[in-house]
């Protein structure tokens, strides 16, 4: 059924019971089983630590470090004191405030691209149902099964040179909104996140005579909040993270995302200023992270709970 | 008292469908089926099938962005098989892809299994093991550069030096710059996988571990014969799809290394790259497209084979 | 009036199933008419052709005077209720019952009008800005009802709506259903599979079997005049006792013999159903509905010809009856009798059956036997069956 989001408590509770059987209760209170495997687990967690965030805490730390002290002593902890300005500079004058509006303005269509073609594709095949929809999902699969590699020359190719129009789409977003929006991923995501609604609901609206449009906004979208959700949190990180496409398709600078800018930035700036423009780079995707935790934990294991 | 329509009401004449016009299509609802799927239709059908159909076209051609394309037939597979950097991309890629699978495949299964077992604070382990996944990766491959620093002063080199080790040439040295690309990409990637097995280990069925319990079954025995088992199909599918992804490593050996030193770094993905963007060659999308369908090709049979070999053992 | 009529309608579907095989039923202005029978009757897919919800494949269906075949359900002026109420969980209960309302572009002062005294009738005031999920199975099925409700359509259709519901509840809203239908007086087309539910409710059932109509009456007639022993079977509980049996004359007499017993056919009984007559020697199948035996020493009036012996092989004490079952010949059947009934298991059972309320079926056809000398009672309703429509015909 209808995978609604559990209130998050109760999901830990009942996570904690999943999983946890390997090991029964009565094994724990073995000494060999709890020192051994307790053991085991701190060390992985001291490992996650060290190998997970540390990393970043240099980063977060080097950011506000004079480029001179992280040259010579990259380990140590502010030995002249810290130097804020770091950030202000990357922020202004190396122009990491314009790269990283770039980058939301870019995320924001690349995610409207998909939301619309997901939606709109996934509930014409899910609940409007035309003949037609075994050959076009189809073709959607195996687009999924196409390695991206083989899109990339053509793709440039057809941004450069489109076929009907004769005018370059290099450093358009819509370069990069549109292509964003092929993702088959999501359609079939979308598809089987319908598909698990209740038809009965869509019978009662067009008794009350609610149309296909009428049906897709006041029923189907409201009652996909869920999944939307999901298809969201994933598509803005993913187009946080692009970097080779727009690299491509994206030639002046002034126009380019964060990720795009910041290898010439390392070469242009010195080591602490591209320090704190690689932080800066970093905070919507770990804030995404922490505030919508649960929707990429879940993320992976969605078409199992999706599923029938 | 109720009279039947039967006798009442001659019966009408069976009612036989309308024939199949445009008005009927139109009022059945078919054209409004079309307005829903034009988005998917038109972005796809502009950015995802006509380009692999161009793909298959381009690689046949020899194509200029002044002049209309040329057909060359299979020149551009032959001009790729004749480079002499082929064959140490495709090695360098074998290697990567290997050593890859070493590090970055058993790791992760051996700590989401002992995460699983974690009562408490669970969700600790998975934000931290997920956490580098989120960072972008042009941000995590420049990090790892000014690690790799080969100075004495460099981050790992003086993490090394506390306990008397290195300092290391990581990037430049052709021995030891395709590991240290390795490491990172693990790095970054290996979160992803953990939290997929995680999914999978929690889904495992508890009455078979409480079964196995109560035959007086040992933890290994327990892991062996019903952890693995049951984990499985995942473990099949995630090899695949490690495989796949890392025969297509780009960015690593771009960011880091630019396929130096001398061409130890280089991946197949560079090389196309190369052949349509590089500076030096640049602008041969011939070569480019005839190298992407051979890597497509290569993977799609490469698969198939891995399914056929794995089919017996992966669960129904 | 008529206010929905099917004319040989059938539905096929693309494998060759034909899940309602030429349905011919006329509804009156504000009946109460259930479709009951057993899953896969037919009885849904007929009810959601007149909703607009299915295809309809063969005939025409009318609502008021017009043929509805080509018309979107949203045009057809009914509403519906399904079995598992189907109400829009995002959705407050006021926007519930207000949706259909808001599409139809009525005024806002209607809406607000028809929502309250809906919530008025269902008792549903204080629950208008709930939503669904917060709402226990019984008054979600008040709000599936107020969303038919403030619609003010033709007809109600009503897809096995208590099913989901316990015991108490169900017992409970029948009553509450039925009072309502009367209120508003709005023709009602309810599909069920419990018997039970169809003989309470309905003003007239109609009984499907394998997409055809069996009979159509009021639940009355349908029990004592049953078309055929499907329809016998299927209405009354315990199931009526049906057995092999041999129609013979003796001593000037009309005899059914089966097993070791006999029992003389009363006369009444043969002017009811003339055409036994030309059955005389031959082969039938007799009925006997469990409350029509009784335990010999509570109808101590009972006259030779209507007894029955046997030995009791299992008995059921039900505090208001018991149900005693016995061997017949190689059949078992039940008898309700009364509770104070000395019958114990194993021990001889002595029975008397009700000799005016016997059934015969023809073996075979099934179908029941009734007038006309020489023909047999066909497949169509009662009522034209039935002495008193004999007469009036």
């Amino acid at each position: 059924m209808v995978a609604f989001p559990v209130p998050l408590r109760r999901r830990r509770e009942r996570a904690v019971a999943e999983g946890q059987a390997l090991i029964t209760t009565a094994d724990w209170h073995r000494p060999a089983v709890r020192w051994g495997i307790g053991s085991a687990q701190l060390l992985l967690l001291v490992g996650l630590v060290i190998v997970g965030l540390g990393p970043l805490l240099w980063l977060a730390k080097s950011a506000i470090t004079p480029t001179t002290d992280t040259i010579t002593h990259p380990m140590s902890l502010f030995p002249h004191g810290a130097a804020w300005s770091n950030l202000r500079e990357a922020w202004s004058n190396v122009n990491v405030g314009r790269y990283f509006w770039n980058t939301i303005v870019i995320a924001f269509g690349s995610w409207l691209s998909q939301i619309v073609v997901a939606t709109t594709a996934g509930f014409a095949l899910s609940v409007l149902r035309p003949k037609y929809a075994r050959i076009l999902t189809a073709l959607l699969l195996t687009t999924l099964f196409v390695p991206l590699v083989v899109l990339l020359v053509p793709l440039y190719v057809e941004i450069v040179h489109p076929p009907l129009i004769h005018h370059s789409f290099i450093d358009s977003y819509w370069a990069v909104w549109l292509p964003a929006g092929a993702s088959a991923f999501n359609v079939v995501l979308m598809q089987r996140f319908f598909d698990n609604l209740p038809r009965e609901i869509f019978e009662a609206a067009r008794i009350d005579g609610a149309g296909p449009f009428r049906l897709f906004w006041s029923v189907v979208l409201p009652m996909s909040k869920p999944i939307l959700g999901v298809v969201s949190v994933f598509a803005v990180l993913a187009s946080w993270k692009d970097f080779l496409w727009p690299l491509l398709v994206i030639t002046n600078p002034d126009r380019q995302p964060l990720s795009v800018r910041l290898p010439t930035i390392q070469s242009q700036t010195e080591l602490g200023i591209f320090l704190a423009a690689m932080f800066i780079a970093c905070l919507v995707p770990i804030a995404g992270f922490l505030i919508f935790q649960r929707s990429f934990l879940r993320g992976p294991g969605l078409s199992g709970a999706i599923k029938g | 008292m109720t009279d039947l329509a039967r006798a009442a009401v001659p019966h009408s004449r069976p009612h036989r469908r309308s024939r199949r016009t445009p008005i009927t299509w139109v009022r059945g609802g078919g054209l409004t089926t079309l307005i829903f799927l034009l988005p998917m239709l038109l972005l796809f059908g502009a950015f995802s099938w006509y380009p692999i159909a161009r793909t298959v076209i381009m690689s046949l051609q020899h194509t200029n962005l002044v002049q209309p394309a040329t057909w060359v037939g299979l020149d551009n597979f032959r001009t790729v098989l004749h480079d002499p950097l082929l064959p140490k991309a495709v090695e360098n890629t074998a290697e990567f892809a290997g050593l890859a699978l070493i590090f970055g495949y058993p790791i992760p299964l051996i700590a989401a299994v002992l995460m699983s077992e974690v009562r408490r604070f669970r969700g600790i382990y998975s934000a931290l093991a997920y956490l580098p996944v989120v960072i972008p990766p042009v941000v995590a491959v420049l990090l790892w550069k000014t690690f790799y620093d080969a100075n004495s002063t460099g981050v790992f080199n003086t993490i090394l030096g506390w306990i008397h080790l290195g300092p290391y040439p990581w990037l430049q040295s052709q021995r030891t710059a395709l590991p240290s690309l390795v490491l990172e990409s693990t790095w970054a990637n290996a979160g992803g996988t953990v939290i997929i097995y995680l999914a999978a280990l929690t889904g495992v069925r508890r009455e078979l571990y409480e079964a196995a319990s109560v035959d007086g079954a040992s933890l290994w025995r327990k892991v062996w014969h019903i952890t693995l088992p049951q984990l499985r199909g995942v473990l099949l599918v995630t090899m695949i799809l490690q495989i796949i992804g890392t025969a297509q490593v780009f960015l690593e050996p771009y960011l880091f290394t630019s396929g130096g030193p001398a061409n130890s770094t280089l991946t197949v993905l560079l090389l196309i790259y190369n052949y349509a963007f590089g500076n030096s060659l640049g602008g041969d999308y011939g070569s480019a497209t005839a190298l992407s369908l051979m890597l497509a090709a290569f993977l799609a049979v490469f698969s198939l084979l891995y399914l056929r070999a794995t089919r017996s053992w992966s669960t129904s | 009036m008529t206010a929905i009529e099917f004319q040989g309608v059938s539905k096929i579907f693309p494998d060759g199933t034909r899940a309602v095989d030429g349905l011919d039923l006329a509804i009156a202005e504000g009946e109460f008419m259930v479709f009951v029978g057993p899953s896969g009757c037919g009885k849904t897919t007929a009810l959601r052709m007149v909703a607009g919800l299915e295809e309809i494949s063969e005939g025409a269906i009318l609502i008021g005077d017009r043929v509805v075949n080509e018309i979107s359900p949203k045009e057809r002026d009914i509403a519906m209720v399904f079995q598992n109420y189907a109400l829009y969980p995002h959705m407050t209960v006021a926007e519930n019952l207000a949706f259909g309302l808001k599409l139809r572009k009525v005024s806002k002062k209607e809406i607000r009008n028809r929502v309250q005294s809906a919530a008025a009738i269902l008792g549903l005031e204080d629950y208008l800005e709930r939503k669904p999920g917060a709402l226990s199975g019984g008054q979600r099925q008040r709000v599936a009802m107020g969303r038919a409700i403030v619609r003010e359509p033709r007809a109600y259709l009503m897809d096995e709506p208590l099913s989901n519901l316990d015991a108490k509840l169900r017992v409970q809203m029948r009553a509450e259903i039925q009072s309502l239908q009367r209120t508003l007086g709005v023709t009602t087309i309810y599909v069920t599979h419990d018997q039970t539910e169809a003989m309470t409710m309905g003003d007239r059932i109609a009984v499907m079997r394998d997409g055809t109509l069996q009979q159509v009456d009021t639940p009355e007639r349908v029990y004592q005049w049953p078309a055929n022993e499907f329809v016998a079977g299927f209405i009354g509980s315990p199931a009526m006792n049906m057995v092999d049996a041999r129609l013979t004359r003796a001593n000037g007499e009309l005899e059914v013999s089966f097993g070791d017993s006999t029992l003389v056919v009363d006369d009444g009984l043969i002017v009811e159903r003339p055409a036994l007559l030309s059955y005389e020697g031959a082969h039938v199948t007799l009925g006997i509905r469990p409350e029509d035996l009784e335990d010999q020493s509570f109808a101590p009036e009972a006259r030779p010809g209507q007894r029955l012996d046997t030995v009791c092989t299992l008995r059921e004490a039900l505090g208001s009856e018991v149900l005693v079952h016995f061997p017949v010949g190689s059949a078992r059947f039940v008898a309700r009798i009364d509770p104070q009934t000395a019958a114990r298991e194993g021990e001889p059972l002595r029975l008397v059956v009700d000799t005016r309320r016997l059934h015969f079926f023809e073996p075979g056809s099934g179908l029941a036997i009734y007038d006309q000398a020489g023909t047999v009672g066909d497949r169509w309703p009662a009522s034209r069956l039935s002495p008193a429509s004999a007469s009036s015909t």
